[in-house]
């Protein structure tokens, strides 16, 4: 059984107990299945009505599955077992296998004949995922600029600037090296995004493991991330936090066009408001920057923002041209 | 194996002091009212909050309100005390995060679901259940739904399934768990979160 830290989010907490509740199910129907495994099976249950409840919604599933042996058995034979399962959605998955192959086989060729560097980028509050050739997947926020060198031999990116969430598809003999201004993120296949301010750089890792390092090779500025790990760099320090996943989550929340306050002075969120938006929010005054906002915002909108600051903090909004001021 | 999850449920009591006798009833209620009902309600869950990564874990709390208070007394009706257990929890979240109310909750009653509406009529829930059923085995990746298909439906043993697919044992498992897993949330959430599947 996978384990959750004490860090775990709950969003987390609630996948992983479907996913314990279906490990104890598969254990469960192993022919082995012993005595000490059911007292074991029986401490889960007992911990907690939601661990009971999942793993009896995954046994309800399973148990019910077997309605199927009496209904046309031949309708379920295994695609590798010889004949292929008749029906129209296996032939649709199988030629939309071979358009994918095709696909990669022609990327692939069209590579080798011509190698060359691919450059992406996203406008003001653009969005925006590219599938490389090697399968991974890259996903630009706003205001981001990002370049990709894929070889036989190595697999190169560079953030010019903005933020992107890399998923990064596993190749032990081609390690995926991001750079970004004066650091370098060395990964085999993981999951971490990275965010480039002109003066600091955030890497978080969600999944696997990755080295980051500093150009000039300092091993002050050097670190091993784990899971859960933040780390922020700056011109002269690198310092890494584990942090619970739910903030994780929350510093990714753009993929879904959301940004996350928690206690955000108005002034900071009006920042991280102004990557996404041509109008810029504006505080006017130290009285209106005072405030603290918290909740999950849509990037893309300022009305709501000012909507908030107007009946929640009681602050004054005026449009000016692409600005809108919000003070006392 | 036992067949259905019912069966499964008599030792699992025992092991719960907490629970009174009352307890197969309310899960029986559980497995046969509520579950049907999950695709509706993460319908609902994600029209209502904005945070996807919640979902999950709305859905759970839900689940372990009502199992709980099944415990002690079954609802007249599942569907209106499953959707306003719902909406209160979506209530209490908004207050302790302060999370600033947003249109999306402030439309609560506007996209909540017809509660009132009586279930599908039990002949026909059951041959729904079977279509979904097939549909939920052959909306698995090829290779889980074949470990799938031949443990579950022509009751292989792993050994059996991992000459005839050339994987390790230790393979069959693994695509076993996550075909489990994968198979309860395309049954009942319909295909509510493909990303999460392998």
């Amino acid at each position: 059984m996978s384990g959750i830290g004490p860090d775990s989010g709950a969003a987390e907490r609630a996948v992983a107990i479907k996913h314990q509740a279906a490990a104890w199910l598969e254990r469960r129907d192993r022919a082995d299945w012993s005595e000490n495994d059911q007292r074991q099976l029986d401490g889960w249950l007992g911990a907690s009505t939601a661990n009971f409840l999942a793993y009896q919604r995954v046994a309800m599933a399973w148990g019910r599955a077997e309605r199927l042996v009496a209904l046309e058995p031949r309708e379920f034979q295994p695609a590798s077992a010889g004949r292929p399962a008749p029906g129209r959605s296996f032939f649709m998955r199988a030629a939309a296998l071979v358009a994918t192959l095709t696909l990669f086989a022609v990327g692939g060729a069209a590579y080798v004949l011509l190698p060359k560097v691919e450059t992406y980028s996203t406008p003001v509050g653009g969005h925006r995922t590219i599938t490389l050739a090697d399968g991974s997947v890259v996903e630009l926020n706003t205001d981001t600029v990002f370049r990709a060198d894929l070889g036989l031999t190595h697999r190169a990116g560079w953030l010019e600037k903005g933020e992107a969430y890399f998923s990064i598809a596993h190749d032990a003999n081609r390690p995926f090296v991001v750079t970004a201004g004066n650091h370098k993120i060395t990964v085999l296949g993981t999951k971490f995004s990275v965010r480039k301010e002109p003066d600091r750089l955030e890497v978080a890792l969600v999944d696997g493991r990755v080295w980051f390092s500093a150009e000039n090779g300092a091993p002050s500025q050097s670190a091993l991330m784990t899971p859960g790990d933040v780390l922020v760099a700056t011109a002269t320090s690198v310092s890494v936090t584990r942090e619970p996943s739910k903030r994780i989550s929350d510093e990714l929340a753009w993929r879904s066009g959301i940004i996350v306050f928690h206690n955000t002075p108005l002034a900071e969120a009006a920042r991280q408001y102004n990557r996404y938006n041509r109008e810029k929010i504006v505080i006017g005054d130290s009285f209106a920057a005072a405030h603290e906002i918290s909740g999950a915002l849509p990037a893309d909108n300022t009305q709501e923002f000012a909507h908030i600051a107007q009946k929640f903090f009681g602050l004054r909004v005026k449009r000016n041209g692409d600005e809108m001021v919000i003070s006392r | 194996m036992a067949q259905g999850s019912d069966l499964d449920s008599g030792h699992t009591n025992a092991s719960r002091p907490g629970a009174p006798m009352s307890a197969p009833e309310a899960l029986h209620w559980f497995l046969h009212e509520v579950l049907p009902l999950e695709a509706m309600l993460l319908q609902y869950l994600r029209h209502n909050w904005r945070d996807e990564s919640d979902v999950e874990d709305l859905l759970q709390d839900i689940y372990v309100r009502v199992y709980e208070s099944a415990q002690k007394e079954l609802p007249d009706n599942t569907k209106a005390y499953l959707f306003q257990t719902a909406r209160n929890l979506i209530a209490n979240r908004v207050r302790d995060r302060r999370v600033v109310p947003m249109d999306a909750v402030a439309d609560l009653d506007a996209l909540g679901v017809a509660i009132d509406t009586p279930g599908p009529d039990q002949t026909l829930a059951a041959r729904d259940e079977l279509r979904r059923l097939k549909e939920a085995i052959e909306a698995l990746p090829p290779r889980y739904r074949d470990v799938v298909v031949l443990r579950r439906i022509r009751n292989l043993s792993r050994k059996e399934i991992a000459t005839r697919l050339n994987l390790s044992e230790a393979s069959v498992s693994v695509y076993l768990t996550e075909g489990m897993y994968a198979l309860a949330d395309i049954l009942y959430g319909e295909q509510a979160n493909p990303r999460k599947r392998p």
